[in-house]
């Protein structure tokens, strides 16, 4: 008897838990409504951290200053004095989950599934590195919930991801072009392009440089590393024998920053550009004192002459004592270009009505540029700028949209 | 031929590194026939003891001449990462894999296992996932002491203070390679609260693994020695040999087991202080694929034997860098990509070829 009812106490226990969980997971209590939960996933830890630590400051300082201005309204249902229910207008609240997917994509595809189906969440913002992007971007086409990433610039993500998904980075195509151009016009016509064979991004930015630059009259030789390797003296070695005039590394500062500096020696002199994959604090330290000059495309350059980023780059600095990169801009200007569309939104917590409100974003003025979001591939058509690494990332030119 | 010759020395390099960790994998498995896989995981946590010694200490600043302080430097380091490496892996023999000796090598191996993947992890909580660049050691100056022509890029660190609170060092180039300082430019760097600026000795990789070469050269014939001619040395081969007559002849298998782990780990300690200042980079999965590979450089040398193991080491650093450039020269664009997949593959050729490995001796089963 006593055997039994261990037995039995056990499974109402089992039970109690179980139902426990469960109505945690339910209906978050803010009864009203209004409350737009935002999935964040971002690589806070990992080999790519410093692009998670800044998207997520940008965010943060995006979201002081949205609720300083006033978030937008939703009309809800409420109880009147005389107990009729009167339509009235309430300020949504924002609640950013955030979510490591710890610099893989494994994780970036789990912590999407997670946000999803267990935290219900009404759109997503995410991720960073291309590839990582991919896996969010399939649950949030299968799931049709709508998904912004700040930072994904790989030119096939949003054609397909399909309809709910978007960006607010120009692509690669773009930046391709805008490398090639910015080599040819510095005279160099022998470009090595060092590309990570593990990375759409690596991959996709080296085949877009190749297109202009070749057209153009250049000559390119590829050469192959992977995500994995720390030891870099081979490839070093043959782009050093293929006597280039310009070296593009086309990857992430993580494995670009130790390689130039493994070349010390043997790319002494030459100079290097890149593509917003070393737009990191950390890849100056990463490269240490080498002879070369190091440039690199980007979104955004914290010492560019315009004023409104002059005063975000203040602010950033002022509030996180770094000067922001491009992944804290992006960040920053994620959360204005969804808001913007919840504003237009008569929903806001139905995915499609949300989707089609961001599909439809046309000239939100932010720091990284103006987007419209309004075309064929959800991608906006920005200006990119040219930065210049020596102890930090240093403004070098701009480089217009059109051009 | 000078393109051979590039590729066959970046090869000694590597497999120089390869060679440091796979002593330790050798010399264990020598004595109670363990392939401990934490090994990898020793390596990792000297590195990052190295790391935060180089960072964090100031031993830099010693007041000798150059090149002084910063041999002074590496040399604490590594001190301080070999003696780490060698206390943890006293302590791991001592909680995990003696309470298992008695139970069969498959017990001891997946011990093993499981030590790698929980040191792996404790290490990813206490010191984050994130990749921390090496720090390159400096040399300090004065603004007295900087005149003229600078000769090097001239750095100054400086502390910022956030709205709060927070207090962060801010690194600025003050003064660029060939710019003059002038008592113009003097004023400047006072008026702007520089008053000492650093030179950021970024070594090239060469130098470190000349370093790592000669290491080898003379940490090789010191184990050998070691083994081969002290009484501690002659504990282990006879433990080696058969453990229980070994005890019976008064010898304390324990004491000799710890030592062998000690000292094993100690030289994937100073290892791990290489690797980092090689290859610029230090995180929680660096032991993970070296590890691997001087399992395999040992297993090619010959597991068990101190020779062997270099060899081995050296030989799989060689055919990596050198097989995949032969393959590139015909034709094949991706080889080095492929150069892992080239390296295990090696292996089995080896092991196909020569089961015992290089210069293992076939064993020889008691009935």
């Amino acid at each position: 008897m006593p055997n039994l009812l261990r037995r039995w106490s056990t499974v109402v226990s089992i039970l109690v838990l179980a139902l426990g969980v469960c109505s945690c997971g339910g209906d978050d209590g803010d009864g009203g409504g209004t409350t737009l939960r935002v999935g964040v996933i971002l690589p806070m830890t990992g080999a790519q951290a410093t692009y998670g630590e800044e998207s997520w400051n940008g965010m943060q300082l995006a979201l002081e200053d949205l609720e300083k201005a006033g978030l937008p309204t939703v009309k809800v249902q409420v109880k009147g004095d005389d107990g009729k229910m009167v339509e009235k207008d309430v300020p949504i609240s924002l609640n950013l989950i955030l979510r490591d997917e710890k610099s893989t994509k494994q994780e970036a595809g789990t912590q999407a599934k997670a946000l999803i189906e267990g935290e219900s969440a009404h759109v997503l913002l995410g991720s960073v590195a291309s590839s990582h992007t991919k896996m969010i971007f399939q649950d949030a086409r299968e799931s049709e919930v709508p998904c912004i990433s700040p930072a994904s610039t790989n030119d096939t993500l949003t054609i397909d991801g399909g309809p709910y998904t978007s960006r607010i980075c120009f692509k690669d195509g773009f930046q391709g072009a805008v490398l090639a151009r910015f080599a040819l016009s510095q005279g160099w016509k022998k470009a090595a392009v060092v590309v990570d064979k593990g990375q759409d991004y690596s991959v996709g930015l080296g085949n877009n440089f190749e297109k202009v630059f070749k057209q153009a009259g250049g000559t390119v030789t590829f050469h192959y590393y992977v995500t994995e390797d720390s030891d870099f003296a081979n490839v070093i070695q043959q782009v050093a024998n293929d006597e280039p005039a310009v070296i593009f590394c086309s990857g992430y500062y993580t494995q670009v920053g130790p390689m130039i500096k493994q070349a010390k020696e043997k790319w002494a002199g030459k100079p290097i550009i890149g593509g917003d994959g070393l737009d990191s604090p950390d890849f100056f330290d990463l490269v240490g004192d080498v002879s070369n000059d190091i440039y690199l495309s980007s979104h955004f350059a914290a010492d560019a002459p315009e004023p409104e980023v002059q005063a975000f780059a203040k602010r950033y600095k002022d509030k996180f004592g770094k000067s922001p990169g491009a992944m804290a801009a992006l960040g920053y200007d994620v959360l204005f270009v969804l808001m913007d569309a919840v504003k237009r939104c008569d929903d806001p917590f139905n995915h499609a009505k949300l989707a089609k409100a961001i599909r439809e974003t046309k000239g939100v003025k932010g720091i990284t540029g103006t987007i419209t979001l309004d075309n064929e591939e959800r991608t906006p058509v920005k200006d990119a700028v040219i930065v210049k690494v020596e102890a930090g990332l240093k403004f070098h030119k701009k480089i217009k949209a059109g051009a | 031929m000078g393109e051979f010759f590039d590729f066959f020395l970046n090869g000694l390099g590597l497999g120089a590194i390869f060679a440091f960790i796979a002593l330790g994998y050798t010399m264990v498995y020598g004595i109670i026939k363990l392939i401990n896989f934490a090994h990898g995981e020793f390596f990792m946590v000297g590195a990052y003891v190295g790391y935060f010694t180089l960072r964090d200490l100031d031993i830099e600043r010693v007041d000798l001449p150059q090149p002084f302080p910063i041999m002074l430097d590496f040399l604490v380091a590594i001190l301080f990462a070999a003696l780490a490496a060698g206390i943890l892996a006293v302590l791991t023999e001592r909680l995990a894999y003696r309470p298992v000796r008695k139970a069969g090598r498959i017990a001891a191996l997946l011990t093993a296992v499981g030590v790698s993947l929980l040191l792996q992890n404790v290490a990813r909580q206490v010191w984050t996932a994130n990749v921390r660049p090496f720090p390159d050691p400096k040399i300090f100056r004065t603004l007295d002491e900087v005149d003229g022509p600078a000769g090097t890029n001239l750095y100054a660190d400086r502390d910022f203070e956030t709205s709060d609170g927070d207090v962060v060092v801010e690194t600025q180039l003050v003064v660029s390679q060939g710019e003059t300082v002038d008592p113009a430019k003097r004023t400047q760097l006072e008026a702007d609260g520089v008053e000492e600026v650093y030179e950021r000795v970024t070594l090239s990789p060469k130098a470190v693994q000349n370093y790592v070469l000669l290491a080898l050269l003379l940490f090789a014939p010191i184990l050998w020695l070691l083994v081969k001619k002290t009484r501690m040395g002659k504990a282990m081969r006879a433990a080696s040999e058969d453990a229980d007559a070994a005890r019976l002849m008064g010898i304390n298998i324990n004491l000799v087991v710890a030592a062998t782990f000690f000292i094993g780990a100690f030289v994937a300690g100073i290892g791990g202080v290489a690797y980092i200042a090689t290859y610029g980079k230090v995180d929680p999965m660096i032991g993970f694929l070296p590890g691997l590979k001087a399992f395999v450089a040992a297993v090619i040398g010959g597991i068990g034997s101190i020779p062997g193991a270099i060899l081995g080491g050296l030989i799989l650093g060689v055919t990596e860098s050198v097989l995949p450039w032969m393959l590139q020269k015909m034709g094949w664009d991706a080889a080095f990509a492929w150069k892992d997949a080239i390296a295990f593959a090696f292996l089995i050729v080896v092991l196909v070829v020569k089961p015992t490995g290089i210069l293992g001796k076939p064993m020889r089963e008691k009935v």
